[in-house]
């Protein structure tokens, strides 16, 4: 009883545990998300300030402060020669291009740092958006003609009387693709679990800020990547060129310094293309998922391990307690063997010793040794039959038993105990009986167990009562048999042990009563092997009464 | 010589008692704890044979009773469990001998008589013994030291 409140406690107390442990991993699981988020989102922010810084320190460093009317070919060399070796990305830039506005036409030139000079070159079929814009001065419909254009346009400061002048810095876009833009990602966004072979969680892509279905690079730390149509998060890039595309940039025209303070700052929504990033796994839901469901099992298996060692431990319990209940059982068993043994070895003794002469003496002798023998023949027998119920567990053979003439003999097998206890026997049977399908002799020994039992334990109270009628079954008809004696009685924990085999009550111990531990575990072994029940009802101090209940129409043998 | 039986095994008591009325000794019998006790306080047994597996009272316990009433009577305890801490816990009670069950009758009388015979030698009275001056005259060994020797 207490160790299954016990058990209860610690369920109630392993379902709370893993309650708040639920619970907690789902704070964990949000936690860790929000730090995720923040380490993302702090890393796009510094690849957009590195690569606009990058492109802002090319655009700075070509192009002239003050007026620069006139500026030559030359300076445009020393300045482009000047950024190169200073730049750790050379590659970055791939032409240096001007483009004067001459009556209304634009003439496009390219700087050859070998001669020092600007030379004409025939204007890009792609660049036609750039042309429009020069000759009319507005940002031309169709921005996305320039968001694949990885060109910044600057005007070179200048006078306003002369001829409109400007600088067109091309970039190397394969270069970006694969080289500067992975570089950013390992440096900003690095594995977190550097063994993991891949040297940033995330893959990214590089689209147009106007219109996000121009793809312009696909981005990985080990190759080209794609992010599809749910990125983690995006950032703004390439902001440099955009201000300079809009009127408001335009008016600071000449003013170095406030452009490149201005295209630092980096905003999610500013610049040209905007960097879209995903996490490798799927996206940075399904890692988190993917760890709270990691941190779930492993939770759930700590529970399931605990649970089976608390199984394991009862288990081992019951074992430990059926040894003990063996234990008792061998010296219970041996004492039953050896006392009837002592007294035929003492009978044999005095007999061949010559110290009984007598006939009359003799011949009761022999009749002491019978007795003697007929005890160690029964508990022989009690065993024997409790190990073949063990094995067995059924009652053959199966024939109509009248159960009034089981009762008669029941009593009459137990008359000589009745007599030498002293006890009144009151019988209250119903004359018509109806008979049982089963074992007659099995049915018998279990009533006289039943009623030897009450002359072992009810001595004391000097007075027994056996009844017998018909009953109501859940199946049907039954025959309800009773024994009751005024004896100790049972307390509420033997009671619940009184039909384990090998278990003997305490008073049983105490008052050195003769037994085996197994005569109540074999009546109710034979009782329901009758497709019966047998239950056993006390107060301590008052007596017990033991009731089997046999069902009178035929069961089907198990 | 005197001795009470203490056994519930009526078997046992009339087998019992027919040997040791044999060897010309008194038994008289007692059949539960608290008879045997009670039987065993009055004194005038020299031997008790004191069965474990009583009713009422345990043989240990009349075992206890009778030690702790100051009874200094022999005691051989007969027991039906041959473990090793059941003849301890006799002999620590008070116990003078054992013996386990099923026994061998000879044996069971022949510690009888040990233990009898020791206890009689023990209780001979000290005039068994006399000293004249130095040299000492011990009847009982048939033994006659001088000062030297003693």
């Amino acid at each position: 009883m207490l160790a299954w409140l016990f058990v209860g406690a610690v369920a109630v107390l392993l379902g709370l545990l893993g309650l708040l442990q639920y619970r907690w991993i789902g704070e964990v699981s949000l936690a860790e998300r929000a730090t995720m988020r923040n380490k993302l989102d702090q890393g796009l922010r510094g690849i957009s300030q590195a690569f606009d810084a990058e492109i802002a320190s090319a655009a700075t460093a070509l192009l002239p402060s003050g007026t620069a009317s006139g500026v030559t070919g030359e300076e445009f060399t020393r300045r482009y020669l000047a950024w190169k070796n200073s730049s750790a990305n050379q590659r970055l830039l791939r032409r240096v291009n001007r483009v004067r506005v001459v009556d209304g036409a634009p003439e496009l030139l390219s700087l050859n740092p070998d001669r020092g000079t600007f030379q004409a070159i025939e204007w890009p079929a792609s660049w036609g958006a750039v042309r429009r814009y020069l000759l009319t001065g507005k940002t031309p419909e169709g921005t996305r003609t320039l968001s694949e254009l990885s060109l910044v346009l600057l005007p070179v400061p200048q006078q306003s009387s002369g001829p409109r002048d400007w600088l067109i810095l091309e970039f190397d876009a394969d270069y970006l693709r694969s080289t500067v833009l992975p570089d950013l990602l390992r440096a900003h966004l690095p594995a977190s679990n550097p063994e993991s072979g891949s040297a940033s969680d995330w893959e990214a892509e590089m689209v147009g800020k106007d219109d996000p279905s121009v793809l312009i690079a696909g981005i990985g730390s080990d190759g080209p990547s794609w992010v599809g149509a749910h990125p983690d998060a995006s950032i703004g890039m390439f902001s440099v060129p955009r201000g300079l595309f809009s009127p408001r940039r335009r008016r600071m025209d000449g003013n170095g310094q406030e452009r490149e303070r201005e295209s630092m700052t980096s905003r999610p929504d500013w610049g040209r293309w905007l960097l879209l990033v995903r996490h490798r796994a799927g996206s940075l839901d399904a890692v988190v998922d993917r760890s709270r469901r990691l941190n779930l099992g492993v939770t759930a298996a700590v529970f399931v391990l605990l649970l089976l060692t608390m199984a394991l431990v009862r288990f081992t319990r019951r074992a430990q307690r059926l040894a003990g209940l063996q234990m008792e059982f061998v010296a219970g068993v041996s004492h039953e063997l050896r006392t009837p043994l002592s007294v035929v070895r003492t009978a044999a003794h005095n007999l061949a010793e010559g110290v009984i002469r007598d006939a009359d003496e003799m011949r009761s002798y022999g009749v002491l040794i019978e007795e003697e023998i007929g005890k160690l023949t029964s508990t022989v027998e009690q065993v024997l039959k409790f190990s073949r119920l063990e094995s067995v567990q059924s009652i053959t053979p199966r024939e109509p038993v009248n159960m009034n003439s089981v009762i008669d003999r029941a009593i009459a097998g137990s008359a000589d105990a009745l007599k030498d206890a002293g006890m009144i026997l009151e019988l209250h049977v119903d004359d018509h009986l109806p008979p049982v399908p089963g074992d007659a002799a099995a049915l018998q020994q279990a009533l006289q167990n039943l009623i030897e039992n009450a002359v072992k334990y009810g001595r004391d109270g000097g007075w027994m009562e056996v009844c017998a009628l018909t009953c109501e079954m859940s199946g049907g008809p039954g025959v309800e048999i009773a024994v009751k004696d005024r004896g100790q009685g049972l307390s509420a924990a033997d009671l619940e042990m009184v039909f384990v085999p090998f278990f003997r009550g305490a008073h049983a111990i105490a008052d050195q009563i003769h037994g085996t531990g197994l005569g109540l575990s074999l009546v109710k072994r034979t009782i329901e092997g009758h497709g019966g029940t047998v239950i056993a009802v006390s107060e301590p101090g008052i007596g017990a009464e033991f009731v089997m209940r046999i069902p009178v129409a035929p069961v089907r043998a198990r | 010589m005197r001795i009470l039986l203490i056994e519930d095994e009526k078997g046992l008591v009339r087998t019992l008692s027919d040997l040791l009325r044999a060897q010309a000794y008194e038994v008289e019998a007692a059949a539960d704890g608290n008879e045997g006790a009670l039987k065993a306080m009055t004194g005038e047994f020299d031997l008790i044979i004191l069965d474990i597996m009583l009713p009422g009272m345990s043989g240990w316990e009349v075992c206890r009773t009778i030690r702790r009433e100051g009874g200094d009577v022999l005691i051989l305890m007969l027991t039906a469990r041959a473990h090793v801490t059941d003849r301890v816990s006799g002999l620590r009670l008070g116990a003078d001998d054992y013996l386990t069950k099923p026994f061998d009758p000879s044996e069971l009388l022949a510690r009888v008589e040990s233990l009898l015979r020791r206890t009689h030698r023990e209780k001979l009275p000290p005039v068994a013994r006399f000293r004249f001056s130095d040299v000492q005259v011990d009847f009982e060994k048939a033994q006659v030291l001088k000062a030297m020797f003693l």
